[in-house]
């Protein structure tokens, strides 16, 4: 009897199944690695992220047409951490006037008259426990365009870096050659003038500034 | 074929008795599995190209989970000064109890956030208390009433003015007759103004004043003494000796508690080079306070003892003898009087005789102060005594302050039992739960006809009341308080009502039908009235933005006159001697160190704010000695029945060494029965002993143990320091004698550089953080524990996890005795992380969260943290703490449930969270940080400040972390140690200083300094033979 109750259980094909569930086993493993490893990093999750906003605002048209300084809106990048979000008012200086009867800014038109937020559609977001200061950045030869693109060429902004922790210690291990001249810090179209002198560039400037980048933990997180 | 051949058999033969394994062969998919529909040898059959599509389907999902889109809302129209992301500040003023305390409250975006201490009031410079910083937390308390009620009905503010309309005419038609105002202790000139407006419009109404920590005994005695009513200014700071007679002048029930331990701690240090010498502190009362705590000489003796010691103390002065330039007729008898009714027996002789002599060698330079709750013949001997020996216009002086025309609570509820009360207006206050006992004000208030109620709760009062509405809090109206040294200080909102709520000036100007534009323009008007008296007064807005202004208050200098000893003969002739233990056991009311009267029942931080001599949370207890415990045979826990007449209260007992025999302390302020989630049902009501004649203490209380037992929840379960040298102790004379001898033993118990295991973290940051704790300054008072918790958004875990030893306070208050049971000393010795730079809690973690910083910071990485709590076991000092559940989202009565608990704070919760720290999960350690986000900020600050990114200025003081910032004694010092001038560098150097569990080698970034008492040799030599155990440990 005990023979035949171990036969039941260990029959012919036993070592076949055993072969096959491992096998599926280390596939499904591979895969999933595979799978997070792409996925589930903010090359994937965050990059190209483009939420639809209440009011059709384009940076093209504003910055890359109009020639508008970044700092017309964000008016306290440079003395805050946050690069605030302008408010209706300051949308209001010129389209009380320019475009005022435009259907595309009613939303802007009904925040006016009611008080209410415009409740647009955050697009660069870090995590809770991370702490940017855009201030400390601009204030020393990091571009907007380094961390959010070519602003000024989006109709709709969209998310153009991974903003991950690793991309961010790139530049902090290193940030030669990131670093442009202070003026140019809003220009987002700056190049160096010479193929070859971006890096010249930030060595001036990081021996200038005594550029000095954290890279401990309590830089960033609190 | 095989194949085939194999499926027909698998079909007959089913798989053993795994069932789930056919099952799993058959959904498998894409695998080379024999099914029983499988007729193709192609592996992709119609199942797994259903597999494979689900599959791309849920990949395909992916970009769909990147992130939840989350809304920017920015403003409409910028307001003026707000920078998002910058912190802004606004000058406001904190009123409690009759005091003022001018803060500045710190706001992001419109959200206040935390409270500091207002560093341009000259008596506190900054310092703050846990209460001060609490009350963020009661502005955004989600237990607070939120809509007008009408009898438990819910009504709205609408129906209120129209009922205002009709009746308050009527009322004031027939000048107020029947109006009554009933409102806690409130020194607001614009209040004032409102009620000098009643007098004109409304001359039958009458305004009542109830506050249930005010005796008013001390101006009492003034009265009799000089004929005015005066309030004593102690500067703390001045004398050299002070002798408190039952005044707790640190503990939270003196309104000047800051700016006393600011003075008194500024005279604790051994003296510097040229530099004032060192205080002495000798305290007499019943229960150890912090004041007690400081003492250098501590006599316990009970509450109705005192006023016989102060009659000892008089006569070892000889106050009526011929020195003093008394009228010799007007003292005749004087002496044999005092000498009759002193009482020197329980005290033997030594301590009046050793005190007086200390106190006549130091004529001028003394200081005696009497607490409030002893009656007006101990104001009397104190008053007299201050005089006669010089400490007038050195160590204290007298304001007059102008009589107030309100009634007391015994006269509205005399009206109210005769009907003559029909609308009654309470205003703050709770007097249905604390009103003295044998006034039933619950009973009459119910009879009274027409009853509003303005508060930030429905409590016992509004349950009893008609009318029932929210008022706004102090951050959220406008408002004015003056003190009694004459400032005059502002109160502004910076938010608008969170809960519908109107300020008390809005409220009363409209019953009042007084002509106003609003709360904004009372205040505005009451200023004008004021500013011809201030010095320098400029604008109203130029006041609002500097949150104060000044006048010299009336100074009144006290003589020994024939009036004087007329009033005193009175007082000494209708004393009578009790002693409590021929009367049988006394018990002494006293303010809770955590709610005050009760009004901060229902704010967590201050309910699991440890006392600061108990160390207990979420209760209060009976306090008693441990002589009277065992003469009663009674254990800490046992609860018994207190009895004094036909009222009782069942209190849980609790043995507090040091205390006097044959009393019981009660502290005041718990067993609300209708308080908000967080404060009801919380200990016993002691003021259901409470009665008009025996506010303060009353002899005779009936001790009957129930048998039951209670469950308290302490954070600190050992008091002794076990032969350990952890906090450290020296009298003067010790001190003055090792710092002769060239080197101090304490420098040189690291361990040896070589017998190193583990590299030393890299430490060549710009900055190198650390911290000094002075133990001669720190009085125990807690403020540090609870602005770090509103700094650093400590959750707050309730009573059960505090007994399970899981409070999450980041800085703990250690309070050690040292000595006899019966009668120790108390040190306290706060106690966050101390940084160590060979960090034991570091080479332990797998998965290194808890890291090193160049600048020497101990980090905790949150997001790296899997909760191993490796860390915290490795941990000498036990500073870490952990989230054993999400605190911050889950009910504290439903943590267990887990994921079944109710999910999600309460959104005004949420505004009261610092955006520079971030809020901890479940699963997470976490500890002091140095406040690492006020480093950081002020070196961003510095920074921008400056043209290169290294050769910033940071100033020594730029970076102050919630502790420092708060503390009233100015005991921890913190700074760059890397600067040698810095203060804490200079701290560093101090003889006195010694680092905790040195012989570890963890090299802590803080250190402490030795406490100094400074005993009084003869006294010390007299009591030696007395002292029972010396308790050398």
């Amino acid at each position: 009897m005990k023979v035949r109750f171990v036969a039941t259980i260990l029959d012919q094909y036993a070592d076949r199944w055993l072969r096959l569930v491992i096998a599926t086993a280390g596939l499904l493993l591979i895969a999933t690695v595979a799978v997070v490893w792409y996925y589930f990093t903010p090359k994937y999750t965050r990059v190209r992220y483009q939420p639809t906003q209440p009011a059709p605002f384009s940076h093209e048209l504003h910055v890359g047409q109009l020639g508008m300084s970044c700092r017309y809106c964000h008016t306290h990048v440079d003395e805050a951490p946050h690069a605030n979000v302008p408010s209706t008012q300051t949308c209001m200086i010129c389209h009380l006037r320019v475009k005022a009867q435009s259907p595309l800014l009613a939303e802007i038109r009904n925040s006016w008259e009611s008080g209410m937020p415009v409740r647009w559609n955050q697009v660069h977001r870090l995590p809770d426990y991370a702490y940017f200061n855009h201030a400390v950045h601009i204030n020393r030869g990091v571009g907007c365009q380094s961390c959010h693109g070519q602003i000024n060429e989006m109709k709709v902004v969209y998310h153009a870096e991974p903003l991950s922790m690793s991309w961010c210690l790139e530049c902090h291990r290193n940030p030669t050659p990131y670093l442009r001249p202070i003026g140019e810090v809003y220009n987002l179209d700056w190049k160096p003038e010479f193929a070859d002198s971006a890096l010249e560039i930030g060595q001036r400037m990081e021996q200038e500034l005594k550029i000095n980048p954290p890279e401990t933990c309590q830089g960033c997180h609190r | 074929m095989n194949r085939q051949q194999q499926s027909e058999w698998v079909s007959r033969q089913p798989y053993g008795f795994w069932p789930e394994l056919r099952k799993l062969a058959v959904d498998l998919p894409g695998a080379d599995a024999p099914t029983r529909d499988d007729t193709s040898a192609i592996p992709i059959n119609r199942r797994s190209a259903m597999g494979i599509l689900a599959a791309s389907a849920a990949l395909a999902g992916l970009p769909g989970c990147r992130r939840p889109d989350i809304e920017l809302r920015p403003y409409t129209k910028m307001p003026e000064f707000v920078v998002p992301g910058m912190s802004l500040f606004y000058a406001t003023t904190l009123t409690c109890g009759g005091g003022a305390l001018p803060v500045l409250v710190e706001t992001h975006e419109g959200r206040p956030t935390k409270v500091e201490g207002h560093p341009q009031y000259s008596p506190t410079q900054g310092a703050s208390d846990a209460i001060a910083q609490a009350t963020i937390l009661q502005l955004y308390d989600p237990d607070r009433l939120r809509q007008v009620r009408r009898g438990g009905i819910t009504s709205s503010w609408n129906e209120f003015d129209t009922f205002v309309e009709t009746h308050f005419a009527e009322l004031l038609q027939k000048g107020g007759q029947g109006l009554r105002i009933l409102s806690d202790a409130t020194a607001s000139p614009a209040l004032k103004h409102l009620r000098r407006h009643m007098r004109q419009s409304a001359p039958e109404a009458q305004w009542h004043v109830y506050e249930p920590l005010r005796y008013g005994y001390a101006e009492q005695a003034a009265r009799r003494l000089f004929g005015k009513t005066l309030r004593a200014r102690s500067d703390f700071g001045k004398p050299d000796v002070i002798v408190s007679l039952d005044a707790d002048f640190l503990g939270r029930a003196d309104q000047d508690a800051i700016a006393n331990s600011r003075a008194f701690a500024s005279r604790r240090t051994p003296a510097a080079t040229n530099g004032p010498e060192m205080n002495r502190l000798y305290v007499v009362e019943p229960a150890p306070t912090l004041s007690g705590g400081m003492a250098d000489h501590r006599l316990r003796l009970a509450a109705h003892a005192i006023p016989g010691f102060a009659l000892a103390l008089a006569a070892e002065l000889r106050l009526f003898g011929p020195d003093w330039g008394w009228d010799a007729d007007a003292v005749r008898g004087f002496d044999r009087l005092v000498r009759d009714k002193a009482s020197s027996d329980t005290t033997g002789p030594a301590w009046a005789r050793e005190i007086a002599a200390d106190l006549l060698s130091h004529r001028g330079r003394s200081l005696v102060v009497a607490g409030p709750r002893q009656p007006p013949l101990v104001h009397a001997l104190v008053q007299l005594m201050n005089v006669a020996l010089g400490n007038v216009s050195h160590g204290v002086r007298y304001v007059e302050v102008p009589d107030e025309d309100t009634g007391s609570i015994e006269e509205l509820a005399e009206d109210a039992a005769a009907d003559r009360v029909n609308t009654l207006i309470i205003v703050g206050g709770n007097p249905a739960y604390d009103a003295p006992a044998d006034l039933t004000f619950a009973a009459r208030l119910a009879k009274i006809p027409n009853t509003i109620r303005l508060g930030l709760y429905e409590d016992e009062t509004a349950q009893l009341c008609q009318w029932r509405l929210p008022a706004a809090h102090t951050f959220e109206s406008w408002g004015d308080a003056e003190t009694d040294d004459g400032y005059y200080l502002p109160v502004q909102p910076m938010i608008a009502p969170l809960y519908n709520g109107r300020s008390t000036l809005t409220v009363l100007a409209q019953l009042l039908s007084y002509e106003t534009n609003g709360e904004y323009d009372i205040v505005r008007r009451a200023f004008e009235e004021q500013s011809p008296s201030l010095q320098n007064a400029g604008t109203f807005d130029r006041w609002l933005h500097d949150g104060l202004a000044r006048r010299e208050p009336l100074w009144f200098v006290p003589q020994l006159s024939g009036q004087a000893a007329s009033g005193l003969r009175d007082l000494l002739q209708a004393y009578e001697p009790v002693t409590p233990a021929a009367a049988g056991r006394e018990i002494c009311f006293q303010a809770d160190s955590s709610v005050f009267d009760g009004r901060f029942a229902n704010l967590g931080w201050l309910q699991e704010m440890p006392d600061p001599i108990t160390k207990l949370t979420w209760d209060n207890a009976a306090l008693i000695s441990a002589d009277t415990a065992s003469a009663l045979k009674l254990a800490t826990g046992d609860v018994v029945r207190l009895s004094l007449g036909e009222r009782s209260v069942e209190a849980p007992v609790l043995i507090q060494p040091g205390h006097a025999d044959h009393s019981i302390t009660l502290p005041l302020g718990y067993g609300r029965s209708v308080a908000g989630r967080v404060g009801k049902s919380v200990g016993f009501n002691a003021y259901v002993l409470r009665t008009s004649r025996h506010l303060a203490f009353a002899a005779g209380v009936l001790v009957e143990p129930l048998g039951s037992r209670h469950q308290f929840a302490f954070t600190q379960q050992h008091d002794r320091l076990e032969h350990r040298d952890l906090a450290r102790e020296q009298t003067i004379a010790q001190f003055v004698q090792r710092a002769a001898q060239a080197e101090d033993a304490t420098r040189h118990d690291t361990h040896s550089e070589e017998s190193r295991l583990i590299d030393p973290p890299r430490l060549d940051g710009r900055h190198q953080w650390g911290m000094v704790i002075d133990l001669s300054r720190c009085v125990g008072c807690s403020a540090c524990v609870v602005a770090c918790q509103s700094e650093n958004n400590i959750p707050v875990v309730g009573k059960n996890e505090v007994a399970r030893g899981r409070a999450m306070h980041w800085i703990r208050v250690d309070r050690y005795y040292r000595g006899p049971e019966s009668d120790p000393e108390i040190i306290h010795e706060p106690l966050a992380c101390v940084h160590c730079e060979n960090a034991p809690c570091e080479t332990v973690c797998p998965v290194n969260a808890a890291v090193h910083s160049p600048e020497g910071l101990n980090l905790q990485v949150y997001n790296r943290c899997v909760g191993t709590r490796y860390c915290s076991n490795n941990c000498p000092y036990k500073v870490r703490r952990f989230n054993w559940f999400d605190y911050n989202q889950r009910p504290l009565d439903q943590l267990w449930l887990g994921p079944l608990a109710n999910f999600g704070m309460a959104e005004t919760l949420k505004m009261q969270k610092n955006p520079d720290v971030t809020v901890r999960m479940r699963g997470v350690m976490e500890k002091c940080t140095y406040c690492v986000q006020r480093i950081e900020r002020g070196k961003a600050g510095a920074k921008l400040a400056s043209p290169s990114s290294s050769d910033y200025t940071l100033h020594d003081g730029q970076v102050v972390p919630a502790c420092a910032q708060a503390c009233p004694a100015q005991a921890i010092v913190f700074g760059d140690l890397s600067d040698v001038t810095s203060r804490v560098s200079q701290q560093k150097r101090d003889a006195r200083r010694f680092d905790l569990l040195a012989e570890l080698g963890t090299k802590p970034r803080t250190s402490y300094l030795t406490r100094i008492r400074n005993p009084n040799p003869r006294l010390a030599a007299a009591l030696r033979p007395f002292t029972k155990d010396d308790g050398h440990e």
